[in-house]
């Protein structure tokens, strides 16, 4: 469409145009807070600002899976220690049954003992988190063990997997976090299964002379079910053994993943500003332009109605 | 030679000032008229040899116009720049909000979300809940990509109707000339009549908006419009219709005959149609399409790669249709939870496969560019035309302006320069007038004398 306004008019109306742009560029900055919020605003920042935000959702992402994974780790570094103190107490009954004093009557009672140890044992393997069985490996969805007295060990066969989930730090380097049940309680040494260990134990302190008191026999048998307790008492120690290793690994998991959870925030935060840096409003600088826009509008607006509206037709006779 | 030869002298001036004063009076009523260029009355004195009885005087020799050809055309080529600059920005202003640029929402947004929950997937991996957060953001990553792909599809049906409107205008404006052609060659005063002239230079510079011409005028005093200086638009009385062919995947523009014509447009508002039309917006679908079948084949094939909770190969995530593209017809396969694939072969219920999936957001998966680098650099190529766009189109208002300036100084009606000119032909008028009345009483005495 052509316009019947002069050029000189024309020429004002343009420049006004771009007063007004410039207005509400500054506008928008101040509203949304952000500098770059079209990709024409910084064409050539605008694959930095999207990787950027990238990074930064990955870290947070990355922040509360280590989060979540604290909770496994230290609900698993809980059991154990509960498990060493089961162990420990295990090991009393056995210092107590293997006491030559000990009648087989008083030698069954502490097998019950042993039995509800070895239960609690068994209980405490099925520790979850969130639903997830932590010493299942990667079958968390299964409880490792249930009690089995018909197994040599007492337990029924390792129901989860191998542990090979990973975990990934920050920095995109990967580590283990958990051990299976398998390998803290039935491990294959017999010499750190803890599930055999009392087992035995119970079983030692069960089977108590078969003979009359007043039968010759009777003493031979009493002597050999010390024995066999005190062969008990030894696994279980080693057991114990074991189990405490196995915590010390899951506390230098703590450690690592506390560490790993402080260099997210800190890698969070520098993200974050880096993130800013690019993308937010320089705030004063688009007040000070909104301001400076306003005034050139109204000087331009002003000049423009001064300007002379008489032509020599006004002066004519 | 005697006072009756003076006598008529006189009164033929005063009928030349009448008529100056009707050319002063019709440039000042003209003075906002769109395409008038002011008049002037030639004055040219009559021979004058009282020994041989030529009595002299003024006769008006004709109009002339003011007006400059060149200048004009100067204008009209701006106004082609202009239109096309204008056009582009515009248009690509409108593309860029389909193209989010902040990471927040869109694409990139969706995009985000799924690394995530690959990510949370990652360190309970056969949680049901973690599965099923993992289809819901592949959901909302082809949701995305099908609403950029309608956008664009939308934004190219909107321009082949901008074209087709665009097509009816230039018509129309071609119909225009040809209807002041056929004025022109039937009364041939009309090529220097002012209303006719500025009609024709007001429609050439409305069409001079819309595409780039070139115009001859012929002895005739008709004017031949060529598109872009090649296809006859008018020629004398005949008009030569234009029209668009939207029936194959690039829009054309044909002349009367059904030839191609559309690589003629250079400049104008249908240069920057047709420009978005085959050039920028088609560019844009293809990496589109890029993007979201390098998305989904990826992801896929990893997928492909692994086991899932039934230690089963894994099942596709994703699906498309490449002879449609990927972008406009990406969407999540009918999988179940279980079927995706968290574990490698060697250790079914690890991880191991949403490692290799949450690594794909850094890796280099098209043209050497992970998927969020490589929609990046499509935000940018669009931000950059735009903006390009946009300085060309300050610049060219600027040109205009400077054009339309350099016009107005030569053609243009000046209020006080007419004022200038009606007090000199008054003053002239009103002395002849004296001329006459002092030339009556002499013939009246002379009269009397004889008497």
């Amino acid at each position: 469409m052509i316009s019947s306004i002069d050029p000189s008019a024309d020429r004002f109306l343009a420049d006004l145009s771009r007063i007004q742009e410039r207005s509400e560029r500054a506008q928008r900055q101040l509203s949304s807070g952000l500098r770059i919020s079209t990709a024409s605003d910084d064409p050539d920042h605008v694959q930095e600002l999207l990787v950027a935000r990238m990074r930064l959702e990955q870290v947070t992402q990355i922040r509360m899976n280590l989060g979540r994974v604290k909770a496994e780790v230290d609900a698993a570094e809980n059991t154990l220690q509960t498990a060493t103190q089961m162990l420990d107490r295990a090991a009393e009954i056995g210092v107590d049954g293997a006491n030559s004093t000990r009648t087989p009557e008083a030698r069954k009672t502490l097998a019950l003992q042993a039995q509800a140890i070895l239960e609690e044992l068994v209980a405490i393997t099925g520790t979850n988190v969130e639903g997830r069985y932590v010493f299942s490996g990667d079958s968390d969805h299964t409880a490792p063990y249930t009690l089995d007295p018909t197994q040599p060990n007492g337990v029924s066969t390792y129901a989860g997997s191998a542990a090979t989930r990973q975990i990934v730090h920050p920095t995109g380097a990967r580590f283990g976090v958990a051990k299976t049940a398998q390998e803290i309680f039935d491990n294959p040494d017999p010499r750190k299964n803890a599930f055999a260990a009392l087992n035995s134990l119970r079983v030692a302190l069960e089977n108590g002379p078969t003979a009359s008191p007043g039968d010759p026999l009777y003493a031979t048998q009493l002597s050999a079910q010390s024995d066999a307790i005190a062969a008990a008492l030894l696994t279980v120690r080693g057991a114990r053994d074991h189990v405490n290793a196995e915590l010390a690994f899951y506390g230098s998991v703590q450690n690592r993943v506390d560490e790993a959870i402080e260099y997210a925030n800190k890698l969070e935060l520098r993200e974050k500003t880096a993130l800013s840096n690019l993308q937010d409003a320089d705030i004063t600088a688009a007040a000070l332009e909104l301001s400076q826009a306003g005034i050139q509008q109204d000087a331009a607006l002003s000049a423009r109605a001064m300007l002379p509206r008489s032509s020599l037709f006004d002066f004519l006779g | 030679m005697g006072l009756f030869s003076s006598l008529v002298c006189s009164m033929s001036a005063l009928r030349v000032f009448e008529d100056a004063l009707s050319v002063t009076q019709n440039n000042v009523s003209n003075a906002s008229t769109p395409g008038y260029a002011k008049q002037r009355l030639a004055f040219e004195a009559m021979p004058f040899q009282p020994a041989m009885g030529l009595p002299g005087g003024v006769w008006a020799a004709g109009l002339e116009s003011a007006r400059d050809e060149y200048a004009e055309r100067a204008v009209q080529h701006q106004q082609e720049d202009l239109g096309k600059s204008e056009q582009l920005a515009a248009e690509l202003a409108r593309l860029e909000g389909f193209f989010d640029a902040t990471g927040e929402a869109g694409i990139p947004g969706a995009l985000n979300k799924l690394y995530r929950a690959f990510s949370a997937w990652s360190v309970a991996p056969n949680d049901a809940v973690a599965r099923q957060v993992v289809i819901e953001r592949a959901g909302d990553v082809a949701a995305r990509f099908v609403e950029t792909a309608s956008n664009l599809g939308s934004a190219s049906w909107a321009l082949d109707r901008q074209i087709r409107n665009t097509v009816e205008t230039i018509n129309h404006l071609a119909g225009v000339l040809r209807d002041l052609n056929v004025q022109i060659r039937q009364d041939a005063r009309m090529s220097s009549d002012a209303a006719v002239d500025a009609k024709i230079h007001m429609t050439l510079e409305e069409l001079a908006e819309y595409v780039d011409f070139t115009v001859i005028k012929q002895a005739d005093g008709s004017l031949t419009v060529l598109l872009g200086g090649q296809t006859p638009l008018v020629i004398a009385d005949r008009q030569f219709e234009i029209q668009g062919d939207f029936s194959n995947p690039q829009a054309t523009l044909q002349d009367v005959n059904g030839n191609d014509i559309t690589s003629q447009v250079q400049r104008g508002r249908l240069s920057g149609m047709l420009e978005m039309r085959n050039g920028v917006i088609p560019s844009l679908m293809s990496d589109l399409n890029r993007l979201a079948a390098g998305v989904a084949d990826r992801v896929n094939a990893i997928l492909a790669a692994g086991v899932d909770a039934n230690n089963q190969p894994g099942a596709a995530l994703f699906t498309y249709d490449p002879a449609v593209g990927a972008a406009s017809t990406l969407a999540v396969t009918s999988i179940s939870p279980s079927q995706l694939a968290a574990a490698l072969p060697d250790a079914p219920g690890g991880n191991g496969n949403t490692l290799t999936l949450m690594g794909l957001a850094d890796s280099a998966e098209i043209d050497g560019e992970s998927f969020m680098e490589f929609y990046g650099t499509l935000a940018r190529r669009l931000g950059r035309t735009l903006e390009s766009a946009r300085e060309d189109q300050k610049t060219n208002e600027q040109l205009l302006l400077q054009a339309q300036f350099l016009r107005s100084e030569a053609s243009a009606v000046s209020l006080d320069e007419e004022a200038t000119r009606l007090i000199q032909f008054q003053r002239s008028y009103q002395a002849s007038a004296r001329m006459v009345t002092a030339l009556n009483e002499l013939t009246e005495e002379t009269i009397n004398l004889v008497q």
